[in-house]
């Protein structure tokens, strides 16, 4: 008897795109309707797949992706009661301990996206906390950058969300070169300006040095 | 039944093919190099096509001169050169263009004196409606041209006429190509530019608005503190305890009625915090008693009028 193959899991669908090879989006959004139309279905489809849901955001939103949840007619409570959904706030994950500390938001990333996980996950990470927090943008930029060597040792999904209206013009271009998909106009693409990280790194290592 | 094989013709490498037989392979060899012009002249510029053609003419044809002139649709497209490289067709060519113009069309030949030397001309003019071209060959050859030369003459002019045309129109091409390459370079550093001017200006608004917009909502918020339109006691699902009248909740308190204001029922909540349902019950048990409320939309509207809580 022929054992199927373990290919282990399929590509996920996103905004019209297919997140294969590369699963660290970055996603351009312009307001909350324009977030909705992408989310809802990338929910839908985790749900259904039986895949893990993970979202980080603001503690004053925590109660919005349960909300979404049973608005698209799911049992959001048994959901989070099986640990196929969770919601974590910025304080616990970006900002824990107050402060943003890349090396332990590398290593809680690692513990949060485990290699081979089972059910796969997929975290939707807003990135509103970095909003006027110039002090870390650079460090945020590097840990977007060194986060791809983590994300291609495993299947799960990463979707960190920025509101455009809200970054500075350098920052955003900086951060679309950490990823190497990215949502801009509701469209999901492979990223022509993604810089390899080893490359952006060692790059803004010499600038740093001059 | 075998076949007998066919007998062996013996190839003879000392015998001497007849005269005519040489001349047919050679005219044969001739007409095929002319044929296969246009693709040794792929790439090349009209110039180098004209200067081509006269050195393959006198060549073939063991001419005296030559001279080809080849005009475009416009004036800026008059390409000529001639043979042996001087600085200008020689006289008995300029001299044989004025009498061949006057013969009309079709191809002419006449014999041209200079000094003492006797020379038969031919001219070739060609006429397309994109490409007026004329050749003139000279040689010391009394029979000059030969039928199978008139007719080698026709077949390179027809070719030369087929190369220019190609050879044009791939340099209009890539001439337009260059040029919307050049707009494309233009416009992408305007943007560029625009973007660099725009974008410090649209940061600093943003910055200034966000600045604005946070200074509104504390100067709102101290407003309504120092009227006193939100205190009152505990209980009131829209008064303030703000001061010394602050019900003392723990963080968990805080947390879940944060999650109830927002309308998450208690297993919602619960699994949220990864807290069992009973814990929940407790929480919000020992809350409501804090700030003094008995129902769950009590206990949402004094969040509401307690976001710092």
């Amino acid at each position: 008897m022929l054992e199927p193959e373990d290919s282990g899991p399929g590509p996920v669908t996103f905004a019209g795109g297919v997140l294969d090879t590369y699963r660290h989006v970055c996603a351009f959004v312009n307001s909350k309707d324009e977030e909705s139309m992408v989310l809802d279905p990338f929910l839908r489809q985790a749900v259904d797949a039986g895949d893990r849901l993970l979202f980080l955001v603001d503690q004053d939103r925590t109660a919005e992706p349960v909300l979404r949840l049973r608005h698209l007619g799911y049992d959001s409570a048994s959901l989070l009661a099986k640990h196929t959904f969770e919601v974590r706030t910025w304080a616990d994950t970006y900002l824990r301990g107050g402060k943003f500390d890349p090396p332990a938001m590398l290593d809680l990333i690692k513990r949060l996206l485990p290699q081979g996980a089972f059910p796969r996950v997929r975290m939707w990470a807003d990135m509103g906390w970095a909003i006027d927090r110039l002090d870390d943008s650079a460090l945020l930029i590097e840990f977007e950058a060194r986060a791809n060597f983590i994300h291609a040792q495993h299947q799960n999904v990463v979707i960190c969300v920025y509101d455009t209206a809200k970054f500075d013009g350098a920052f955003i271009v900086d951060i679309l070169r950490t990823h190497p998909m990215v949502l801009l106009g509701g469209v999901l693409q492979q990223n022509p300006y993604f810089v390899p990280p080893s490359e952006f790194l060692h790059e803004r290592g010499r600038q740093a040095r001059r | 039944m075998v076949q007998a094989p066919p007998p062996r013709t013996e190839q003879r490498f000392d015998s001497v093919p007849d005269a005519a037989a040489i001349d047919s392979r050679r005219w044969l060899r001739d007409m095929g190099a002319l044929l296969a012009l246009p693709a040794m002249w792929m790439d090349h510029q009209p110039a180098e096509i004209a200067n081509s053609l006269v050195g393959v003419l006198a060549g073939i044809l063991d001419l005296r001169a030559a001279h080809v002139r080849f005009e475009g649709t416009n004036a800026s497209e008059i390409v000529e050169a001639w043979w042996p490289p001087a600085d200008a067709p020689s006289e008995e060519l300029v001299a044989a263009a004025r009498q061949a113009e006057a013969a009309g069309p079709g191809i002419t030949s006449l014999t041209a004196t200079t000094g003492r030397v006797a020379t038969r001309v031919a001219h070739v003019p060609l006429q397309l409606p994109w490409e007026r071209a004329r050749i003139l060959v000279s040689t010391t050859r009394p029979d000059f041209p030969t039928a199978i030369e008139t007719h080698l003459l026709r077949i390179a002019a027809g070719q030369a006429v087929i190369a220019f045309h190609t050879a044009r129109r791939i340099a209009e091409e890539r001439n337009g190509r260059r040029s919307a390459e050049a707009e494309l370079t233009r416009t992408q550093a305007l943007i560029r530019s625009l973007v660099d001017d725009i974008e410090p200006s649209l940061s600093g608004v943003a910055r200034r608005l966000r600045q604005a917009v946070q200074a509104a909502t504390s100067e709102a918020h101290h407003r309504i503190t120092d009227d006193g339109d939100l205190r009152g006691t505990p209980g009131s699902a829209t008064t303030s305890t703000a001061g010394p009248s602050r019900p003392q909740l723990s963080r968990r308190e805080a947390e879940v009625l944060g999650l109830l204001a927002q309308g998450l029922s208690n297993k919602e909540i619960a699994g949220v915090l990864w807290l069992s349902d009973r814990t929940v019950e407790r929480h919000i048990t020992s809350l409501y008693r804090k700030i003094g409320v008995a129902r769950r939309s009590e206990a949402t509207a004094f969040a509401l009028g307690h976001p710092s809580l």
